[in-house]
């Protein structure tokens, strides 16, 4: 399945989708404050924000898409 | 021999053990036997025995509402209070004023200066207190992996984060080797790379929840690497792990809750920078249009064919100022002409003499004067409308 998941998307699209819902937030984040410092000529704005855009994307499909990973641990194995 | 009566000797008896002072500030202790309360007055009455003996106890109501645990049959304790004569019956019995737990009343006393202790090495000290990740990738879970607490736990996290990956670590919470299993979980926990770790159990007796209150864990939670959150259920105290841990919860689904945000909340944060996102690139649009507004016109004015107009303007302007100018020049000068013209016609002689006034003249030359004419001249005479000769007859 997973990796049906690699071939259907593009490459770039795929290095996001590898990249942690942590790292993503962080980094729209990093964007919106950018985009907030004002000065920014017109045309990196509207590439940051574009950026922006897919990046909220992924995020709203990985919060969708998460499914909480369990692994118990019997507490008396030797530690790893 | 004197002859008493009953009452007399009780009294006698009574007086006697008042005056021991031995008996009026005993300690005594004993296991509870048929324990009563009376359900009307509320004073308590019970035996104290040991394996030989047996004592008689009433405790009244006053010094029954101080006590901070109930009092039941079978239990060791250590009854302090006075002995005296219960006149009616005969008797002499023992007036309780408080009863302590024998068991109970040393673990509080060991557990209050082990508290003492431990805040002294500044396992409890604020400072210490680590904040908890926002968004925790791992988080790991030392309780018993068949009681509620881990059941709760995943509920929780399953509804509200499912981000996470829950790393759950079995370990005894109760009973001989639990405070070994606890330590080991976290340390555990820690080495599998959780960045925050619930430590906890369900609710339970103060004596289920004593591995809680061991040194051992609360240097073990204080000592870890990443947040603990202690989830040790139970309200009223805080047990040692509570007070050591980076945050303390109540119970093990409230530090699920605490533990990570909601992912409704996550979801709002993301629209909240989305539509910063977009202000902030409105702005710029509104920005560079503005520039680009500015720049445009200035750039118009520059224009050949703004200049052409300019300058066709300029033409215009010039020659209506010239035609007005000359207009006025020539409306000036006719009416100077005009008035001229009135003034020579009104100095013209032949208008004079056509009032009746007529010129003399001697040849050729007006006489201005009687001086330059002589009686017996011929001179002519110049009217309106003609000329005669005449002669000068006499001069005067």
């Amino acid at each position: 399945m997973a990796e049906q998941k690699q071939k259907l998307l593009k490459n770039g699209e795929f290095m996001e989708e590898k990249t942690t819902f942590e790292d993503n937030m962080k980094k729209l984040s990093s964007i919106v404050a950018e985009l907030e410092k004002g000065d920014i000529p017109l045309e990196k704005a509207v590439g940051l924000y574009g950026e922006g855009v897919k990046l909220s994307a992924v995020c709203r499909k990985q919060l969708d898409e998460a499914k909480i990973k369990i692994t118990e641990d019997d507490g008396t194995a030797a530690s790893k | 021999m004197p002859i008493v009566t009953v009452t007399q000797v009780n009294k006698y008896i009574g007086s006697k053990l008042k005056g021991d002072r031995i008996l009026q500030g005993i300690m005594v202790k004993g296991e509870i036997s048929n324990f009563t309360r009376h359900f009307k007055s509320g004073h308590c009455y019970f035996s104290l025995k040991d394996a030989e003996s047996s004592l008689k106890a009433v405790m009244f109501a006053s010094a029954a509402s101080r006590l901070k645990f109930a009092p039941e049959d079978g239990m060791s304790v250590v009854v302090s209070g006075s002995i005296s004569v219960y006149e009616r019956d005969g008797v002499y019995q023992l007036y309780a004023n408080d009863i302590i737990p024998e068991g109970a009343g040393k673990a509080s006393i060991a557990l209050e200066q082990l508290k003492k202790k431990l805040e002294k090495d500044g396992i409890f000290s604020q400072e210490h207190k680590r904040p908890l990740p926002y968004m925790p990738k791992k988080i790991g879970a030392v309780t018993s992996l068949s009681g509620a607490a881990v059941r709760d736990i995943i509920n929780v996290l399953t509804r509200r984060y499912p981000l996470c990956e829950l790393y759950a670590v079995n370990a005894l919470v109760q009973g001989e080797g639990a405070p070994e299993s606890i330590c080991r979980g976290i340390l555990r926990a820690e080495n599998a790379g959780c960045d925050v770790i619930i430590v906890g159990r369900g609710g339970g007796s103060a004596e289920d929840l004593s591995a809680f209150n061991t040194e051992q864990v609360a240097r073990a939670v204080y000592g870890c690497k990443v947040p603990v959150i202690s989830a040790v259920g139970h309200e009223v105290d805080f047990t040692i792990t509570d007070l050591a841990a980076d945050m303390r919860a109540p119970t093990p689904s409230a530090a699920a809750e605490l533990v990570a945000p909601d992912i409704g909340t996550i979801k709002n944060n993301i629209s909240q920078y989305m539509n910063r996102a977009e202000k902030a690139v409105n702005t710029a649009f509104e920005r560079a249009s503005d520039r680009y507004g500015v720049l445009s016109s200035r750039l118009a004015a520059q224009s050949p064919e703004n200049k052409l107009k300019l300058m066709s303007e300029k033409v215009e302007n010039a020659g209506k100022r010239l035609d007005s100018a000359f207009e006025r020049y020539t409306e000036k000068r006719s009416a100077e002409l005009s008035e001229r013209i009135a003034r020579l016609d009104s100095l013209s002689p032949l208008k004079v003499m056509s009032r009746g006034y007529s010129l003399v003249y001697s040849g050729d030359e007006l006489v201005r004067s009687s001086d330059s004419i002589n009686e017996g001249d011929t001179v002519s005479l110049r009217f309106d409308n003609g000329g005669a000769e005449a002669k000068i007859v006499k001069k005067w």
